[in-house]
């Protein structure tokens, strides 16, 4: 089996990192990436050029919303953040994402 | 609410554009930014974290494309830029833009216009609930005729007996005087039977309808009236119902007021209870044969037409064993209301519709004409686009979006001269148009527009679009390879000035049908004299109950009349020729002739007369003599013949003398005293009928038109008129004063209309054509400058260079015309039962059209010849 990159392992779940990681507080596309590095202890390198066509998608979908907003250091920036809509989709998600892991395991450490 | 979110972040990408491009600049910006600090701060050197914060994104412009792809928006984007590249181009040729607009906007007017009328008039629904199941009962006869027409004892016997119908119900039109509310004035109005506001199903918005036993003799008087009248009357206020108006000198209660737009029939704004006396019931067998009342009836819900015919079918049937005399060949048949209003225009409509569909297929070829000179304009540009890469379908697609913006504003143009040309009609409907009111611009009429106005733009873009980017794909950049692309771009165009030009043919040789049947029908003979005479209405309300006051009012009436200056003649008669029909009653007994067996009688027309009628309208005695005041009440009972009856009944023998039976004299022999010519009773189109004449002085009718004939203009004798029927009964005002020549006039209108209308169509037509003709040979001519200049100077002159450019307009004309004779043939056969003596193949107005398409064709070429003929060899070679 070919080693994978990060990046295609990330591809289908860089919606469900986005959607999570904007579910603890709003934050611009740069905080995203950053936040996702941090929480995951820099296993998980988002790759910008996904980054961005992902917040596309999720707002064309409704699930998240944006508005200009300042940083800590006075600058302007897009702030992305969750919507009702997407805060349903993130749960709904996440239980199917758990499920997933629970059978991967089962089957991984079966002897 | 998710929606709400996804709609407004899709909306705001599609459309602006520009805030979208510049926030995702901005968002990337940032992005680099923050990044490049951060690689700063990991110790990296300013320029170094710089560019690594770029490589991380692998490349920001294609970041960029993909991003702007996502938006979901290239072809917009794609459609916007292309149609402000055509707007530009436009700006450039504005002539061009111009003809182009308003040739598409008149093509897309006329048939918004024509569409709005046939739409309103066939196929909008009626006003009234549940309108499909309204239907008219009709009556046929012997010989298959069918008519609008029941009995009373006919109605009563359809109401009770058969089981189709959830009601039935029978009008007839009863104009009435409106006295004792100021100046005498009249009002439409309707007598109707017990249901007819069920069967409309119309509920009156103050007080009540009729209720059963108000139709009965000596019951008190009631009426339903009109909003409008309500409004003119009292202004609205509902202390209305329980007022008395006089109606007709006959008091009545009004009881009920129906909701503002209703006024059926014919624009009523009155309803009184139909009368019944004795003959109202499925019993009687008198009066049965008295066909006179319209009737109108709701199916039952479930009830199929067929249903309902069959039905009817047995129910005749029985009639014919119970009543026998009466009833005897009379059957039954049912159609739907909307139906029978439209059917007499119905034909016309949809010829009119096919005629402004031409119309607009010869505007779109000359549009796509005018592309396709310019399109071949822009043969080295396109190749150069081709060059660097553009597809085949893009280049369609600009293309195309030129004539989406012509195209566009000339739907824009159509639509308000539709309106207007609507507007037009409604406001001078010809006579006889029904259902004028339904006629309207709304939501039919303009997605009816839009969608033309598509089919123009394929029609007019597409053709273009596809020949010249073909040429630009396949050509190359050098300068020969111009030839072979404007040659075929000519073939083309050609090839629409030829369609053109058929389709030419075929409006003309219709609009020249018409106008000869037009022709044939005005310049034929009434039988009467139209000119210096006028026509007016006089209706004697209930209060001249006896025979002896009608006649002594008319009497008056007519000595006064006489004794007017300017006045020549004057008579009375019942029912004016060519205003109405007259009545037809059985032919029970010609002296020296079998009697038919009872229920087979054959019918003639009938009309009541005053002494001085026959001279007031100039139709000529042929013998024995008219009326004249002996022929009174009491004396031996007369009657005068026309031609076709006297040579019907009588062959060539004398008439005079010989006695005719029929049923509306009550059976009486009647005894003939004269032969008068013949004269038209309904429309010129009709075939003539036998027809009796019967002095009104033994069978007077309480409405009569009175003929009055002047040595100067009749018009301006109509104060005078008035005044002498002030003075002998001022309750008793005239009404529907016309001359005669206006009354044979309204006869034709719908003739006149459809000839007239289709005439403009055709006078367009040659027109476009014309032009078609004019703008393909200047093009021709310009493209063939060199060829033409080499020819000079090798020695032709100028009059072989003419006669080659106009042999070849003649035989593109040669083509065009011979296709169009070829449809105009076939086509022609539907416009038949529109034409009034002149076959529809008639040679000699299609010889006419053609002479008239080759006349205009060598005109129109003739200019662009005399350019060829005058080419100057040296310059036109030293251009190239």
């Amino acid at each position: 089996m070919t080693p994978r990159t990060q990046t295609d392992a990330l591809r289908g779940s860089i919606d469900l990192l986005v959607l999570k990681t904007l579910s603890l507080e709003p934050l611009h596309g740069w905080g995203i990436s950053r936040r996702i590095q941090q929480l995951s202890r820099g296993v998980l390198d988002v790759n910008q050029g996904s980054l961005y066509p992902a917040l596309q998608r999720l707002e064309k979908s409704g699930l998240i919303t944006s508005g200009w907003g300042t940083t800590d250091n006075n600058r302007r920036a897009r702030y992305y953040r969750l919507t009702p809509a997407g805060r349903r989709a993130l749960r709904e998600e996440l239980e199917s994402w758990e499920r997933f892991v629970v059978g991967l395991e089962a089957v991984l450490r079966a002897t | 609410m998710r929606w709400f979110y996804a709609l407004r972040a899709r909306l705001w990408l599609l459309f602006s554009r520009r805030s979208a491009e510049s926030r995702m600049d901005e968002e990337l910006r940032f992005h680099v930014e923050m990044e490049t600090e951060a690689n700063i701060r990991a110790g990296l050197g300013e320029s170094e974290a710089h560019r690594k914060a770029l490589l991380s994104f692998g490349g920001v412009e294609r970041h960029r494309e993909a991003l702007r792809d996502g938006r979901g928006a290239r072809w917009l984007d794609d459609l916007i830029s292309d149609v402000r590249y055509a707007l530009r181009r436009m700006r450039g040729a504005p002539g061009f833009a111009a003809v182009a607009v308003v040739t598409l906007g008149m093509g897309i007017g006329a048939s918004g216009a024509i569409f709005s009328v046939a739409y309103g008039i066939l196929f909008r629904s009626l006003p009234y609930e549940e309108p499909e199941r309204l239907v008219r009962i009709l009556r046929t006869d012997l010989a298959g005729g069918l008519s609008t027409s029941l009995s009373p004892p006919n109605f009563m016997s359809v109401r009770e007996q058969s089981r189709s119908f959830t009601e039935v119900a029978v009008y007839d039109s009863e104009d009435v005087t409106l006295t004792g509310h100021g100046e005498a004035r009249w009002v439409e109005g309707a007598e109707v039977s017990a249901g007819f506001f069920e069967v409309m199903g119309a509920r009156p918005i103050l007080g009540r309808t009729f209720i059963e036993g108000e139709n009965l003799p000596g019951a008190d008087g009631v009426a339903v009236i009109s909003h409008t009248l309500w409004q003119e009357l009292t202004g609205g206020e509902h202390d209305i119902i329980g007022r008395t108006l006089i109606l007709h000198e006959r008091p009545r209660l009004v009881v009920g007021v129906m909701p503002a737009g209703f006024d059926f029939p014919y624009g009523s704004d009155v309803w009184m209870p139909l009368e019944y006396n004795d003959t109202y019931s499925a019993a009687s067998a008198d009066g049965r044969r008295n066909f006179w009342l319209n009737t109108v009836a709701r199916l039952r819900a479930g009830t199929t037409l067929e249903e309902a015919r069959s039905d009817l079918a047995v129910l005749a049937e029985r009639l014919e064993q119970r009543f026998p005399e009466a009833s005897r060949n009379v059957g039954f048949a049912i159609a739907p209301f909307q139906e029978v209003l439209v059917t007499p225009v119905r034909a016309a409509l949809l010829i009119l519709l096919a005629a402004v569909g031409l119309l607009l297929l010869i505007a779109c070829a000359n549009v796509a004409g005018l592309f396709l000179a310019r399109a071949a304009s822009r043969q080295e540009e396109l190749a150069v686009r081709v060059a660097i890469g553009a597809g085949r379908g893009r280049l369609v697609r600009q293309l195309l979006a030129e004539s989406l913006l012509i195209g566009t504003l000339g739907g824009a143009v159509g639509l308000l001269l539709a309106t207007w040309g609507t507007r037009l009609i409604v406001a001078a409907p010809p006579a006889g148009l029904p259902r004028v009111e339904a006629i309207r611009v709304d939501g039919a009429v303009v997605a009816f527009g839009a969608v033309v106005t598509l089919m123009a733009v394929l029609l007019t873009g597409l053709v273009p679009a596809v020949q010249a980017t073909r040429a630009a794909v396949s050509s190359r950049l050098r300068e020969g390879g111009r030839g072979a692309v404007l040659r075929s771009g000519a073939r083309t165009r050609a090839g629409l000035v030829t369609a053109e030009i058929a389709l030419a043919v075929v409006l003309l040789s219709a609009a020249g049908l018409l106008v000869k049947s037009f022709a044939r029908l005005v310049a034929t003979d009434p039988g009467f004299r139209t000119e210096g005479a006028l026509a007016f209405v006089v209706r004697l309300p209930d209060s001249y109950d006896s025979d002896a006051e009608r006649h002594s009012y008319f009497d008056d009436l007519l000595e006064n009349l006489a004794a007017l200056p300017g006045v020549e003649a004057t008579g009375a008669v019942f029912r004016l020729p060519m205003a109405w029909n007259g009545f037809s009653t059985r032919l029970l007994a010609v002296d020296g002739r079998e009697p038919a067996t009872p229920g087979t009688e054959p019918s003639i027309v009938y009309r009541s007369v005053t002494p001085g009628y026959f001279e007031a309208m100039r139709i000529p005695t042929l013998r024995g003599r008219g009326f004249d005041h002996a022929d009174r009440e009491g004396a031996s009972p007369v009657a005068v013949i026309n031609e076709t009856a006297a040579r019907a009944l009588f062959g060539g023998e004398d008439p005079v003398g010989r006695r005719i039976t029929v049923g509306a004299r009550g059976g009486e022999p009647q005894t003939v005293v004269g032969v008068v010519g013949d004269v038209v009773d309904r429309a010129f189109a009709d075939v003539q009928e036998p027809e009796i004449f019967f002095p009104f002085a033994q069978a007077s009718w309480s409405y009569m038109s009175v003929v009055v004939r002047s040595n100067g203009d009749p018009l301006a004798l109509v104060p005078a008129i008035r005044r002498a029927m002030q003075e002998v009964d001022a309750n008793v005002p005239p009404r529907d004063f016309r001359t005669l020549k206006g009354v044979v006039s309204d006869s034709v209108a719908r003739e006149r209309f459809l000839m007239s209308v289709l005439s403009v169509f055709a006078g367009a037509a040659l027109l476009l054509a014309g032009i078609g003709v004019f703008g393909l040979f200047s093009y021709t001519v310009a493209e063939r400058t060199r060829e033409l200049a080499v020819r000079t100077a090798l020695g032709a002159r100028a009059s072989q260079l003419l006669r080659m450019v106009l042999g070849d307009a003649l035989k593109l004309i040669g083509i065009g015309v011979a296709a169009g004779f070829f449809v105009a043939v076939a086509a022609m056969r539907a416009l038949a039962g529109q034409l009034y003596g002149v076959s529809p193949l008639d040679p000699p107005t299609f010889v006419a059209v053609t002479v008239l398409l080759v006349l205009t064709a060598i005109v129109a070429s003739l200019l662009p010849a005399r350019r060829a003929a005058a080419a100057d060899p040296m310059s036109a070679l030293r251009r190239e």
